[in-house]
């Protein structure tokens, strides 16, 4: 009872306090959107494989992302954040009336620098960001009206290189970057002994604004 | 194309939110995490008995959830942002015998109304967003190794009320939160369309700074 007062007291003590004095952390709110091609190993490349013998196209699509980062002035430049990348991929047409559709996303840690400024937000900046996520993927038998589907979870690790041109006050700028990713994900698939790595890279471009 | 053009409208939205800010110290970040009961609406049991051979009845799962707000002081307690919210809900037996797991995201644009202290990130507030996202549920039998995918992807609107007890450089919350879904699903035979409409009814513990 005696520590639950104490518990109890300190809490209201430290809520009070707060509300005296709120102070602002150095917040940065991200989003961007841009154009990305994924390659394809392991399982996932012999699939590819068939599909280009099949008449299936480029596996490109559109990237989508929001992070936010805490990046205090004393860090010259340095933000570290979290957010969502995700992958929508373009439906992937082939022979018989075969489409392939898929998508990915990650959420992690990410980091940037602004290492040329040493301002957060303004010049060239490099990216990096740790993740998890998962990947589906369908494929639609449009003769025969049948869909697989599978499913893949796993880790995923993105370096980048771009630039921030800060627009009006430096309040915000807009954020022109160059990413690769490379994605590691296990697949749990009917009469497999163990389970599949499905392993794909990508690169995209991508247009945002920080603020 | 079309969808590239939307999400473009909608982050220079945000953008000339952002860029009417008076001080950059008006961007607030949050990370959470929850629970929620899973629920399932309409007939997507039988959707699902459908796409993967058997259903189940939902169990709770645990939310995890990011977000940003754009919050300058004469908007007097209202923020604009975009949000992050991902439930995985954990593993049931289902009606055919096997296990099924299940998860579901959306990344929506998401608006915080502090109503009556009319400063953000200090007390009572409702939350709505608005988004898209993906739902994937799985059967499995991991001793014969047989697994049965489906997912579906739609729109997905939320609603929440909660408080928030502002600390020295940050501020606690806790909510109570209620999401409806309604997603597109492929199924074999009949093709895509087929509706997946589901929703949560769970509670928060949210990180805001």
């Amino acid at each position: 009872m005696k520590y639950a007062l104490i518990f109890i007291f300190l809490g209201l003590a430290t809520l009070s306090y707060g509300q005296q004095s709120v102070q602002k952390l150095p917040v940065y709110g991200s989003v961007s959107v841009g154009y990305g091609n994924t390659f394809f190993s392991g399982a996932l490349s012999e699939k590819e494989e068939r599909n280009d013998q099949r008449g299936f196209r480029r596996n490109d699509g559109v990237t989508l992302a929001t992070f936010y980062y805490w990046a205090p002035e004393s860090w010259r430049g340095w933000g570290i954040g979290t957010g969502l990348r995700a992958f929508v991929a373009r439906p992937n047409r082939g022979d018989n009336q075969e489409t392939y559709t898929y998508n990915y996303y990650h959420v992690g840690v990410s980091v940037r620098n602004y290492l040329v400024t040493k301002r957060f937000n303004e010049g060239l900046y490099l990216i990096a960001n740790v993740g998890w996520g998962q990947g589906t993927e369908k494929y639609s038998f449009g003769n025969a009206n049948t869909h697989e589907f599978q499913n893949a979870s796993g880790i995923t690790v993105l370096g980048g290189l771009g630039y921030a041109i800060p627009i009006g006050k430096r309040r915000s700028a807009l954020n022109l970057d160059l990413s690769y990713e490379y994605s590691n994900r296990n697949a749990e698939i009917t009469d497999n002994s163990s389970t599949a790595d499905y392993v794909n890279g990508q690169v995209s471009f991508n247009v945002g604004f920080t603020f | 194309m079309k969808n590239l053009l939307v999400a473009l409208a909608l982050i220079n939205g945000i953008h000339q939110y952002a860029t009417a800010q008076e001080h950059k110290s008006s961007v607030y970040g949050e990370v959470g995490l929850g629970f929620g009961q899973t629920l399932f609406f309409n007939n997507i049991q039988q959707e699902l008995q459908a796409a993967l051979g058997g259903s189940f009845d939902p169990a709770i799962g645990n939310n995890l959830m990011m977000g940003f707000y754009v919050a300058p002081e004469r908007w007097k307690g209202l923020g604009v942002g975009a949000r992050i919210h991902g439930t995985f809900g954990t593993p049931v037996s289902g009606d055919a015998g096997d296990d099924y797991v299940f998860n579901y995201y959306n990344l929506a644009l998401s608006l915080k109304y502090y109503l009556f202290s009319q400063q953000f990130n200090q007390g009572l507030y409702a939350r709505g967003s608005a988004g898209f996202g993906q739902m994937t549920t799985k059967r499995l039998n991991e001793e014969a190794r047989r697994y049965i995918h489906q997912y579906a992807i739609g729109s997905t609107f939320t609603g929440s009320v909660g408080y928030t007890f502002p600390l020295q450089k940050s501020a606690i919350s806790i909510e109570a939160q209620f999401e409806y879904s309604n997603r597109n699903g492929t199924v074999d035979g009949r093709g895509d369309g087929v509706q997946f409409a589901s929703g949560q009814i769970g509670g928060n513990l949210i990180l805001s700074f």
